[in-house]
């Protein structure tokens, strides 16, 4: 078969590669870069979750890893609610269908068994370490140390899982020893406290993981088998492994004869941000290419905060590492690999690093994804994109991303579909948004390219430069069979009519869009998500600012992955911020603020901002009532929420309209 | 002693639903890595106690984990409690350092007895529900 154009300007990407006796299309790997917490929670692998690993297995990828399975049966290696079990035969079917699943799409099946060690024992109160030191994360169970009749039962238990999942089809096994978990947690001095030989020199530490490969080899010495580490574990200044110390353990397990080594970063409790959205791709390339180096009969795997098909082309290329390894992005477009190869990448719906998958996991629910609202309800027929029965005229109002999303999803269905919008180009409000993102704007533009691309292609109309009102309405009213409102929400400007001095309120959304300049000297009304970025910015460009917040605490309608980046970015940029005080007044050069107490407070500000409270743009709903056969809503003109909520709800009326 | 006692002072609202002898100790002055270890010669550390009219600040000596009856472990490094007593917001300070690695906090009672005793609303406003390397 020929190569596909995307194939042959990513030639290095798109190479057939080989791990132990197997051949893989290419040399992309699908990590399992977390668990989905889609299953029972007694470990058995439900519909949903099968569903989803049918997705996974189309990606494209060469090798496919399917998600973590704790090996014991008392559950101490369990860190996720509903993670999925392999320390019995009779969980064995579900792994069947999805090795199944793998290889008829061509791929490598590999089964990664994971021991959460420090974070595990979800459902026991209690978790297991090399030695009982105790958690920095109030979130995770107090510890016991482990005995060496526990070692060897875990070595034990890590071998009959492995060899389960070969039983059940899969290719060859990965463990972990990163982030923390078992492994990790004897091979670094932060948490192994121990004076046996699983204690003290990086010798002794590594020893657990040894023995383990070792096991696993002897076990299994015809099926690959992979060790994903770290190459920084972002813990050495509270006495973790420096990196020269984790890359020593890295030439313990290449010496142990791993077939492949998958180069990760960073523990779960490190204080540093690793995958965020405020970390640039390929910041921690260098450590990939270390391992390559300091292991060089070993392949490696890497795509730590490396989301670029083309940029992984190239350092592979370079030899940096020999596989991509990559999760997150294919959540938010399981296609990627595909458009890659067909030199669509125009197309992609770029993860942009919001964490969303993280932040609902570690709350124990099942994970989603912002830019991908299909993911975790591939068995729902409901969310599949189906040609539509009745092809109908349908007239979106808003180009934010609710009605793009809406648009294209529509118009994949075969609608024909025309947007109204007010402004001059694809956006709405999160144009303002990301032009003021302390964070990575790039990310967010992508979003907004995405349409600009999509909408170009499905042939959906934009026309700019246009108010929605009855008026207009009543002059196209017959051209269309739907209406979709999705005009957003706004600054509730009626909430400050009582307030003396309120002709000098500017709205918090203009002074994003640029429309409005502003002072040296500037206080933000509310310190939710649009106060906090304009505020943040503002005082990036030098301005005195103050926050002022009803509530208790700011940033309280932030995602909780950017909850702490907000909190963090106010108080290094040295805003002001009042919290429990509600506007009194606003005086020719000052705003007058009381706190709980009522104590009054001036604050001097030559601008003042209203972000708050935000209200939906719903008007239209009642003056369009009775003027078209079908009227609908998405997004913020609901109810005020976010991008997720924007692009999940475009898409679930896209997908049924 | 006296400057934290206005700092928690300062912050009786994160410490209101704290129950009676609940406590946070903080033992400065020593790698932390050092402080994990069972058995050590005392130091010098301080206590934040909650006693029935508030928070109070007491001088206590740390002898390692085994014997510390604290809630919550802070393990500052050297310098880190003194840096954010000169800063203005010495609690802005706290969640910096956490956040940048100079202070470590060991927890020493699971999130459930923590949330009994009082401490969620001081562990939000330090962050600590939010940190993290991949949150």
């Amino acid at each position: 078969m020929s190569a596909r154009p995307g194939e042959q300007k990513l030639p290095h990407l798109f190479r057939p590669g080989r791990v132990g006796r197997y051949d893989a299309p290419n040399l992309i790997k699908y990590g399992a870069c977390c668990v989905s917490n889609y299953n029972t929670r007694d470990g058995y692998i439900t519909p949903r979750e099968l569903a989803r690993t049918r997705v996974i297995a189309g990606t494209g990828c060469g090798i496919i890893t399917n998600q973590g399975a704790y090996p014991d049966p008392k559950g101490e290696g369990k860190s996720y609610f509903r993670q999925v079990a392999l320390y019995d035969d009779k969980f064995l079917p579900q792994f069947e269908t999805i090795a199944r699943y793998i290889h008829d799409a061509g791929a490598v099946a590999i089964q990664q068994i994971l021991h959460a060690g420090r974070y595990g024992g979800i459902d026991l109160g209690y978790c297991v370490q090399p030695s009982v030191v105790p958690q920095t994360l109030p979130h995770f169970r107090p510890p016991r140390e482990m005995s060496k009749d526990d070692i060897r039962r875990c070595i034990g238990e890590h071998v009959d899982a492995a060899k389960r999942a070969i039983r059940a089809g899969f290719d060859g096994v990965e463990v972990t020893s990163f982030m923390g978990y078992l492994l990790a947690s004897f091979n670094s001095k932060f948490t192994n406290q121990r004076s046996d030989e699983y204690g003290g020199s990086v010798e002794n530490r590594g020893r657990f993981m040894r023995e383990l490969i070792d096991a696993v080899k002897q076990a299994l010495p015809e099926h690959p088998f992979i060790v994903r580490l770290n190459g920084a574990e972002l813990m050495d200044q509270w006495g973790g492994n420096t990196e020269d110390e984790c890359f020593e353990l890295m030439r313990q397990a290449a010496g142990c004869g791993v077939d492949m080594i998958s180069v990760t970063v960073g523990w779960q409790e490190a204080p540093e941000s690793s995958i965020g959205r405020d970390v640039p791709p390929g910041y921690w390339n260098r450590l990939a290419i270390r391992a390559k180096e300091e292991c060089p009969n070993t392949l490696i795997a890497y795509g730590n905060r490396l989301p670029d098909p083309v940029m992984a082309n190239e350092c592979i290329g370079r030899g940096e590492f020999d596989y991509w390894e990559v999760c997150r992005p294919l959540l938010a477009d399981p296609d990627l690999v595909h458009k890659a190869a067909e030199d669509r990448l125009d197309e992609v719906r770029r993860c942009i690093g919001s964490l969303n998958c993280l932040s609902r996991v570690f709350r124990d629910l099942p994970y989603s994804c912002t830019m991908n609202p299909a993911l975790g309800h591939e068995v729902e027929p409901e969310y599949a994109i189906t040609p539509a029965a009745v092809k109908k005229k349908v007239m979106v109002i808003g180009a934010g991303p609710a009605g793009m999303e809406f648009a294209t999803t529509a118009a994949k269905r075969g609608h024909d579909v025309t947007v109204i919008e007010r402004g001059s180009r694809i956006g709405g409000n999160l144009l303002g948004y990301a032009a003021h993102d302390l964070g990575r704007p790039d990310d967010l533009n992508s979003v907004v390219r995405h349409y600009e691309v999509m909408a170009k292609k499905l042939g959906v109309r934009m026309q700019f430069n246009t108010e929605a009102n009855p008026k207009f309405m009543r002059s196209v009213l017959h051209r269309y069979d739907v209406c979709v409102v999705a005009s957003g929400a706004r600054v509730d400007m009626e909430a400050y009519a009582q307030f003396e001095g309120r002709e000098r309120l500017v709205d918090a959304l203009d002074v994003a869009a640029g429309r409005v300049k502003t002072g040296r000297s500037v206080v933000v009304l509310a310190g939710n998500k649009v106060g906090l970025v304009v505020a943040e910015s503002l005082r990036k460009q030098g301005a005195e600012v103050t926050l002022v917040e009803r509530g208790k605490r700011i940033a309280e309608d932030v995602m909780p992955t950017f909850k702490w980046r907000h909190t963090s970015w106010v108080e290094e940029l040295g805003i002001r911020t009042l919290t429990l005080t509600r506007l009194v007044r606003i005086t020719p050069d000052a705003v007058v603020v009381a706190d709980a107490k009522g104590a009054e407070t001036t604050i001097p500000a030559d601008t003042v901002i209203a972000a708050g409270p935000r209200r939906a743009n719903q008007e239209l709903f009642a003056e369009f009532e009775w003027m078209i056969d079908e009227l609908h809503g998405c997004g913020d003109a609901i109810m005020p929420r976010g991008l997720d909520a924007a692009i999940h709800e475009g898409y679930r009326l896209g997908a049924r309209i | 002693m006296a400057s934290w006692q206005s700092v928690l002072e300062g912050n009786a609202d994160l410490f209101s639903e704290v129950q009676v002898g609940a406590s946070i100790a903080l033992a400065p002055g020593s790698p932390p890595r050092a402080n994990v270890k069972q058995a050590r010669d005392p130091v010098p550390m301080l206590l934040w106690l909650r006693d029935p009219a508030g928070m109070s600040v007491r001088s206590a000596e740390y002898r390692g984990l085994k014997s510390l009856a604290s809630d919550v472990l802070f393990l500052p490094e050297e310098g880190a409690l003194e840096a954010a007593l000169a800063h203005g917001e010495p609690m802005s300070e706290l969640k910096r350092e956490l956040r940048d690695g100079r202070m470590l906090v060991m927890v020493m009672r699971s999130r459930k007895e923590l949330r009994e005793r009082g401490w969620s609303d001081f562990f939000e406003a330090l962050g600590l529900p939010f940190q993290g390397t991949c949150r």
